[in-house]
């Protein structure tokens, strides 16, 4: 969407929103009214200036104004995405794609749900010598606690409200704790009367927040290296002009004491008393200049470092990368979705499971493979009627029939890959199946062979 | 990283518990308006889509994606003087407030400039600066001050207790002494940002350069020691060149009129002499008479002489303009009673001038044409007087002067812009304002100051301007006038060249071109005012020929127009 018509859809929002009216007064040219303010725009610039239209457009006071106005507005609501015909009908063509494979399946009973669903709106700020702002919606299932970045369709609706039957414990937030914090910790620790009032809420937030601050992580983990590169490079020049600096100033002083070092020498060896009493005057002088200018180095030096200190303060308020949150928006929304009830037909049982629909997706919800729990997009079902994915599933040579792989399952005699049921005993008849499939299973296995003494069938593993 | 969470959260969350519903209407554009909010990324300037009327020449856009983009926000702008080192400092500023990166700004200039960027900021780029003159508190988020007067205490510790997020200093150039009060006054301030404006970044020595360039970014030339060691063999002769100008090429910016492209149209200038009639020629003579009299008495006695040459420029101008300084003067009790009465006798002539030369010739002037004319004249009486005579006389006429306030200005220029055919304007309070589409400018009197002249014909010859500009010269015959165009336009030819910053150029030489233009007319007199003129004329020239060697020096220093 360009800027203009992100613009254009912010107005119809506002007009929306606010009772206000937008109406064309000639090409190009719109007003705007509110109650208490009216403003005739163009997003057209070479329009713009005559007879009071004004171009609309980024930084425009009244743009800012009305800016300010809609994020005051609707911090919170209660929603429900309702049901379209169009999405019917693409629920009736689904019905007809069960993500069930191999087997006959035929829907039975279908039961429309709501799913809900907490949203949080937040702004996130990163401040450094950029500044990078975005909102970032966040979706928190109640049931699982999963969080997931999410958009809220456009057509939700309002849910009624007071339905809840719990009873009125709801407590307000001290209006006085005003804080910011960098500590996740700290601040959830602050969210108490919000844990003592609806604790399912706080957790849900909680969990919005814990994955917000990893998600920034992860999305801008090269841009604070490159930050901190920048701010490294940057301070190692200070360091460098600063000890430049001191270096210079101290000079002198190593020249006086280099000039002490060798007077005391001079005093040591010398061989006259007369001379050396002038070496020792000449030291004492020298020792007097250097304890003046160790002052000087110390006060220079002292500021040296207040002035680094002060450059080095400013170039971690420029450089080091700062994620400023803030909850901006949430709402409680409800997401309409269809349990159908299906029955299925494998070879050797006929069973029934449930699957769900998301109308605003248009697909079926994944379901979880039983044994990895990964969730994938269609699924089998094993012989004991269990759900499975693709990778976890073996197809039974024998009856065709689906079952989750074991070392065991597969015929000793033939090799043929077997599910459970279609292993069988050998003709000795041992009450633990053998790992033989039927056919195989009237000669001897390996196991037997030795119990009876006669003669093993001629497989692989048989005698 | 550091994530940074607000207390603020808990009136959502609040909201949410106690079931304070917004309809979905006010949900969406909640969610729209944050959206908005955080529309950015400097791959777009959001200054230019806030201000359409600002277009930036490509050489400006570059320098300001540069300085947000690469530079950080520190930076030193060294474009050439007329290639609008302050829109581009004005964008940056701009830019920074509406992505919030800074909030609150200085702006530290030199007094005489302080309404011209106060116009600048305001009215063209529409930032609600305060000018500081002693009645706006320092914590005010933006302000434009001279930098003399924030230096000085009590405002000197007043601003340094304040943190900055953008300082900007024009003239940067006054920094280059890093043991003067200016330079050490800038360094100590509390800033994130810094935007050093300068088109001579080095003037005499090599060290200047180092002392600005440090004041931006400590460390960038390393420690004095060593820069000289490594960059320096004189103080005008660099070595190392290459390896310098990459280090300079990070914190400066410097484009120069070559390489920008860019031509100005033409200006020509036409003098129009006029006679003075008996009456006006008695008052003028007379009053000037006594006013050399009273000059050379004072100045031989050391005794200010600056409301004796403000008359003498007034007298130039209109009588209209001189008769109240004359009464004024005769109450002064630094003169004597025979020059009180002189000056009272010649403020009762004054009165009986209705109607001069000028006068006459402007009605002439102004019947013979339809287009838009700016009519410039130093003094507020004089531009009353026009405005009542052009009124009488049939025309249209609007005044633009320093005591109008902002939207009293604005409605003038759109007046004028739109339908309104004369403009009268005095020099004060319109320095930033743009009035390309007019070409033809008359001089109704001639400022004594060649700064003033540069900055009367930049109005309209500027960027934009797309007509050659025509300048009129209103000179009365035999008068002091005639002196003055003789420096300005015969000497300095400043109607016709593009000298650019004449004020920079001028003050950077040390020259005080009005008060020595005041000496030679008040105090000498024939072949001897020529002659003091011509060797002023030299001077200023020579300061012009300087100027433009250190702009040379300084495009080598920085690989500009080499490539």
């Amino acid at each position: 969407m360009s800027f203009k018509e992100t613009i254009r859809d912010f107005l119809a929002s506002y007009s929306e929103a606010l009772d206000a009216t937008i109406e064309p007064i000639k090409e190009g040219v719109f007003r705007l009214e509110t109650g208490d303010e009216s403003l005739t725009y163009t997003f057209d610039p070479t329009i713009a200036g005559l007879e009071g239209v004004e171009y609309l457009t980024f930084g425009h006071p009244a743009l800012d104004r009305m800016i300010a106005r809609g994020r005051a507005q609707g911090q919170t609501a209660h929603l429900f995405l309702p049901l379209n015909n169009e999405q019917m009908v693409q629920f009736k063509d689904a019905l007809n794609s069960i993500p069930l494979l191999r087997y006959p399946a035929l829907p039975t009973a279908v039961r429309l749900v709501y799913q809900p669903l907490v949203v949080f709106n937040f702004h996130l700020a990163l401040l450094a010598d950029l500044r990078r702002e975005e909102v970032v919606a966040l979706a928190v299932d109640p049931e699982t606690g999963q969080v997931r970045l999410w958009q809220l369709p456009a057509d939700a609706v309002s849910f009624s409200r007071g339905f809840s039957l719990q009873p009125d414990r709801r407590k307000r937030p001290r209006s006085k704790d005003e804080y910011i914090t960098s500590d996740l910790a700290d601040h959830i620790q602050r969210f108490q009367w919000l844990k003592e009032t609806k604790y399912s809420l706080y957790r849900l937030y909680k969990a919005g927040c814990q994955f917000l601050k990893e998600w920034i992580n992860r999305r801008y983990a090269t841009f604070e290296t490159e930050q901190v590169k920048r701010l490294e490079e940057e301070k190692a020049t200070l360091d460098h002009y600063y000890q430049g600096l001191l270096d210079e100033e101290m000079a002198s002083l190593y020249q006086l004491l280099h000039k002490a070092a060798v007077l005391e020498v001079r005093v040591a060896l010398a061989k006259r008393e007369e001379t050396r009493r002038q070496f020792s005057q000449e030291l004492e002088a020298v020792e007097r200049e250097i304890s003046a200018e160790k002052k000087r180095c110390q006060r220079v030096s002292e500021k040296l470092a207040a002035e680094k200190s002060k450059r080095l303060h400013e170039l971690a308020t420029k450089y080091l990368p700062k994620a400023r949150i803030r909850l901006v928006s949430a709402a409680y929304v409800y997401l309409p979705r269809a349990q159908v009830n299906t029955v299925y037909y494998t070879p050797n049982f006929q069973g029934s499971t449930v699957f769900t629909y998301d109308f605003h997706q248009d697909r079926w919800l994944p379901l979880a493979c039983e044994v990895c729990g990964e969730e994938v997009p269609a699924l089998v079902i094993g012989h004991k009627g269990e759900h499975l994915c693709l990778r976890c599933a073996l197809c039974c040579e024998v009856c065709r029939g689906f079952f989750t792989p074991h070392p065991a399952d597969e015929c000793s005699a033939c090799g043929r890959r077997l599910c459970p049921q279609c292993a069988a005993s050998c003709r000795v008849g041992n009450p633990a199946p053998c790992g033989l499939c039927l056919e195989c299973a009237s000669q001897i296995c390996s196991d037997c062979s030795g119990l009876t003494g006669g003669s093993a069938f001629p497989g692989r593993n048989l005698y | 990283m550091q994530t940074i969470f607000s207390s603020s959260d808990a009136g959502v969350l609040a909201s949410l518990v106690w079931e304070e519903f917004s309809s979905p209407a006010a949900f969406r554009l909640n969610q729209k308006a944050n959206h908005l909010s955080t529309q950015a990324g400097f791959d777009r300037l959001l200054a230019l889509e806030a201000l359409p009327e600002i277009t930036l020449y490509p050489h400006q856009q570059e320098t300001v994606l540069k300085v947000l983009k690469e530079m950080c926000g520190r930076a030193v702008l060294a474009d050439e003087v007329g290639l609008g080192k302050t829109i581009e400092a004005g964008v940056i500023m701009k830019e920074y407030l509406l992505r919030s990166l800074a909030k609150r700004i200085l702006v530290l200039v030199p007094a005489s400039l302080v309404t011209q960027w106060y116009e600048e900021l305001h009215t063209n780029l529409k930032m609600p600066f305060l000018i500081q003159d002693g009645s706006v508190s320092w914590k005010e988020d933006l302000i434009i001050s001279s930098l003399d007067y924030a230096k000085r205490e009590p405002h000197r510790s007043r601003v340094l207790a304040q943190k900055y997020d953008l300082v900007v200093v024009d003239e940067a150039h006054k920094l280059k002494n890093n043991t003067t009060q200016n330079w050490k006054f800038v360094n100590s301030l509390q800033k994130k940002f810094l935007l050093l404006l300068t088109a001579t970044p080095v003037q005499n020595d090599l060290k200047e350069l180092y002392n600005i360039i440090t004041l931006l970014k400590p460390g960038q030339l390393k420690t004095y020691r060593e820069f000289k060691r490594e960059f320096v063999q004189d103080k005008r002769t660099p070595r190392n060149l290459d390896k310098l100008r990459a280090l300079l090429q990070e914190v400066m910016v410097r484009t120069n009129r070559k390489e920008t492209m860019l031509k100005l149209p033409k200006r020509s200038v036409e003098t129009i002499v006029v006679d003075q009639g008996d009456l006006e020629a008695r008052f003028y003579r007379s009053t000037l008479d006594c006013l050399r009299r009273i000059y050379r008495r004072k100045d031989s006695q050391g005794e200010n002489v600056l409301p004796l040459v403000l008359l003498a420029r007034e007298v130039c101008s209109s009588p209209q303009a001189a008769v109240a300084s004359l009464e004024k003067m005769a109450r002064n009790k630094s003169l004597t009673p025979e020059e009180k009465g002189a000056l009272k006798q010649l403020a009762q002539l004054g009165r009986k001038v209705h109607e001069t030369g000028k006068i006459r010739r402007l009605l002439q002037f102004v019947a013979s044409t339809e287009e838009k004319l700016i009519i410039f004249t130093e003094f507020r009486q004089t531009q009353i007087h026009l405005a009542k005579v052009l009124k009488a006389a049939g025309y249209q006429a609007v005044a633009f002067h320093g005591g109008l306030t902002l939207a009293q200005k604005d409605r003038v220029i759109a007046e004028f812009f739109r339908e309104v055919p004369i403009l009268i304007s005095t020099e004060s309070g319109g320095e930033g304002r743009n009035l390309q589409f007019c070409h033809r400018l008359l001089n109704y009197d001639l400022p004594w100051n060649p700064m003033r002249v540069e900055q009367r014909i930049g109005r309209v010859h500027r960027l934009g301007q797309r007509q050659n500009v025509q300048i009129y010269n209103l000179i009365t015959k035999g008068s002091i006038e005639e002196y003055v165009l003789y420096l300005l336009q015969e000497k300095l030819r400043l109607f016709t060249d593009v000298v650019g910053e004449v004020e920079t150029i001028i003050s950077s030489a040390g020259i005080s071109v009005e008060k020595q233009v005041a000496d030679i007319l008040l105090g000498t007199s024939g072949e001897k005012t020529l002659g003091a003129l011509n060797k002023l004329a030299n001077e200023v020239r020579e300061s012009f020929c300087t100027y433009s060697r250190l702009q040379e020096f300084t495009d080598e220093l920085l690989g500009v127009g080499s490539l």
